[in-house]
């Protein structure tokens, strides 16, 4: 296994080498278009750090056949090899780097590298060719040439290789991908009419390359590091062509100085994308790890209940002969706290999950009278003091969450009850209209005053009354069952009159036939 | 397969100690597991009326479990309760083939209600 990745990198190494080599490089060494500086980075990252004398052989043998005295080759060989071996190096040993690039900290830690080895193969190299006497004018700008051209490679080509050999997980929805279709359209279109002077605008500007950023920021927003890397890298190799061919902005009066301008706003662009693309995905991580946590706890906390309220329900069992009504009391009312309790624990996560986005709503088509008869029936089984009566009938089915539904009917009851202490009866309303069904709780109670009316479906919000002192709660209830009903497109809205009681609605969309 | 007799797979201990003492006030034989490792064996060698299951348990989950169950044609006909304290126990319960589910915290008359149902 090793022999064969050996030869294999061998041969890359060489082929790619050559090919960059012949395209136009600075006094004849120093090219702008060097794939095996990313390439070997990646590849000793990848498969190991003992590849390295592929690497040493492939670019001796390079340099030699273009022309390079033995002593200069020797030279470059040497700096050829400390540079992806001293840049592998660092991101593993000194730096913790994940090939994924997924945090802001690899991204940078690359980029640092990129820099710096480039830097190391890029001084070995000018100066054997320098001291053995191939080169003896333009030593600054061979160097420069020479140092970009190897930090491009490292920044576009190696992060590409290293992104891909994690295999990272694609989305293949529908939605995606045509919007994976669309940006990459847009891309084409911006890289044709900028780069390739292709619908006849006069754009010489160089400041015009800058139309692709666009694109490229939405690219990485929204397709994360694959799609950075892969766009960069789509993006050089086009850009290069046509600055070969003459066409674009970049164009300047030597093809090398064209280049040199084209490889420092690809760097900008490289770095820039994959900084966004950092920063995207590790927010979407925290993300994920709250909500993970908000499950994790709601779990938790459920289970001492669990037990809390089965051992008082098995004592209230136990007492139930006793003549001792005393005893009874004390357990009664334990029993109805924990259930507040567990209403606000269950409460409270539901917020947390409306709060970021992670509420899912799944939809059945289930019978409307049906439902409602069923909640009322769970219902007066504990509201012994009202009777709940229904008037109306809808004979029609709705598309929604059963179970959310049912808990805004349940909220909409418990409210009533709670808001009515001397009242005898609630009344819940069943009609429909214009293809909405309509379900209305009506209460004989205290009523809401004009002002709170207003804000009665706010979060957190408690009406200001003298009742609220012994009506437990964080005020979410409302809040909840008006994000559930909106949610799902429907209505929902609240009436009141002091003194006489309230009635609160929700309206949902019937299917349509 | 006993009508009378009930597994019961949660993996904490107070939650099934205390199920175990309501059950068994109301004349059902019960056994404990506090996780789903072996359980097909267990399930054969006990053939249970009804299986009480906990979703969420470190190992192997109940949703799996569930489907081991139902896919063994001595086990399958017996009834699977989901036990959870989930939010999402209802859609679990129908998207793991299980045929009823019982939310924790739970009233000790709706849980004999929905047993009864099955045994």
């Amino acid at each position: 296994m090793y022999f064969t990745k050996l030869i294999a990198l061998f041969f890359i190494y060489f082929f790619t080498a050559k090919f960059g080599l012949s395209l136009n490089a600075v006094n004849g060494f120093a090219t702008l278009v060097w794939l095996p500086s990313g390439i070997s980075l990646a590849v000793l990252l990848i498969y190991g750090f003992n590849l390295w004398p592929a690497i040493t052989l492939a670019a001796l043998l390079a340099n030699f056949q273009s022309g390079a005295p033995p002593l200069a080759t020797l030279g470059i060989g040497i700096g050829n090899t400390l540079e992806p071996l001293l840049g592998a190096f660092l991101l593993e040993k000194f730096l913790q780097f994940r090939h994924s690039l997924e945090r802001l900290a690899d991204v940078l830690s690359l980029t640092v590298v990129a820099f710096l080895s480039s830097i190391l193969s890029a001084s070995f190299g000018v100066m054997s060719l320098w001291l053995s006497g191939t080169i003896s004018n333009e030593i600054f700008p061979t160097w420069v040439a020479w140092w970009i051209g190897d930090t491009i490679s490292i920044l576009i080509v190696a992060s590409f290789l290293l992104i891909w050999s994690t295999r990272p997980r694609l989305e293949f929805k529908l939605n995606r991908l045509l919007e994976g279709v669309l940006i990459t359209l847009v891309l084409l279109v911006i890289y044709l009419a900028i780069f390739r002077d292709f619908f006849g605008l006069p754009i010489e500007n160089k400041a015009s390359a800058y139309l692709i950023f666009p694109p490229l920021i939405w690219i990485s927003l929204r397709f994360g590091q694959p799609g950075a890397v892969t766009a960069s890298l789509a993006l050089v190799t086009l850009t290069i062509l046509s600055t070969f061919q003459g066409l674009g902005p970049f164009t300047d009066t030597s093809i090398s100085s064209s280049l040199l301008f084209l490889q420092i706003f690809m760097m900008v662009i490289a770095i820039t994308s994959m900084i966004l693309a950092a920063v995207v995905t590790e927010r979407k991580k925290v993300e994920k790890t709250k909500d993970e946590f908000i499950s994790i706890a709601a779990h938790e906390l459920k289970t001492p209940m669990t037990t809390i309220k089965g051992y008082t329900q098995l004592l209230k069992e136990y007492f139930k002969k006793t003549d001792d009504t005393k005893i009874r009391t004390y357990i009664s009312k334990m029993d109805s706290q924990i259930d507040n309790l567990t209403r606000l624990i269950t409460d409270f996560f539901d917020v947390s999950r409306i709060q970021t986005g992670k509420l899912e709503l799944e939809k059945e088509e289930f019978e409307v009278d049906s439902l409602v008869k069923t909640v009322v029936e769970d219902m007066q089984h504990m509201m012994l003091d009202h009777k709940i009566i229904i008037i109306g009938e809808t004979h029609e089915k709705i598309l929604a969450d059963k179970y959310r539904i049912s808990q805004v009917l349940t909220n909409f009851l418990s409210n009533a009850a709670k808001f009515s202490p001397k009242a005898d009866k609630i009344k819940v309303f069943l009609s429909t209209k214009n293809n909405w069904v309509t379900i209305s709780v009506q209460d004989f109670g205290i009523g809401i005053s004009k002002s709170d009316l207003k804000n009665v479906f706010e979060r957190f919000f408690q009406a200001r009354t003298h009742v609220r002192q012994s009506i437990a709660g964080l005020g979410l209830g409302l809040y909840i069952s008006s994000e559930i009903i909106r949610r799902q497109g429907g209505k929902i809205s609240a009436k009141s009159q002091q003194g006489k009681g309230s009635t609160f609605s929700f309206s949902l969309p019937l299917i349509r036939k | 397969m006993h009508k009378k007799r009930i597994l019961l797979c949660d993996d904490d201990k107070s939650i099934a100690d205390l199920v175990k003492i309501i059950l068994e006030q109301n004349h059902f034989e019960v056994k404990l597991l506090f996780n789903g490792k072996g359980i097909l064996k267990r399930v054969k060698e006990f053939m249970p009326g009804l299986i009480l299951l906990d979703l969420w348990m470190p190992g192997i989950q109940g949703r799996d479990i569930v489907k081991i169950i139902k896919a063994d044609p001595e086990t399958q006909k017996i009834p699977i309760i989901i036990f959870s304290a989930l939010n999402e126990v209802e859609q679990e319960t129908r998207t793991s083939g299980a045929d009823d589910f019982i939310v924790k915290p739970f009233d000790i008359d709706q849980l004999l209600q929905v047993i009864r149902k099955y045994t």
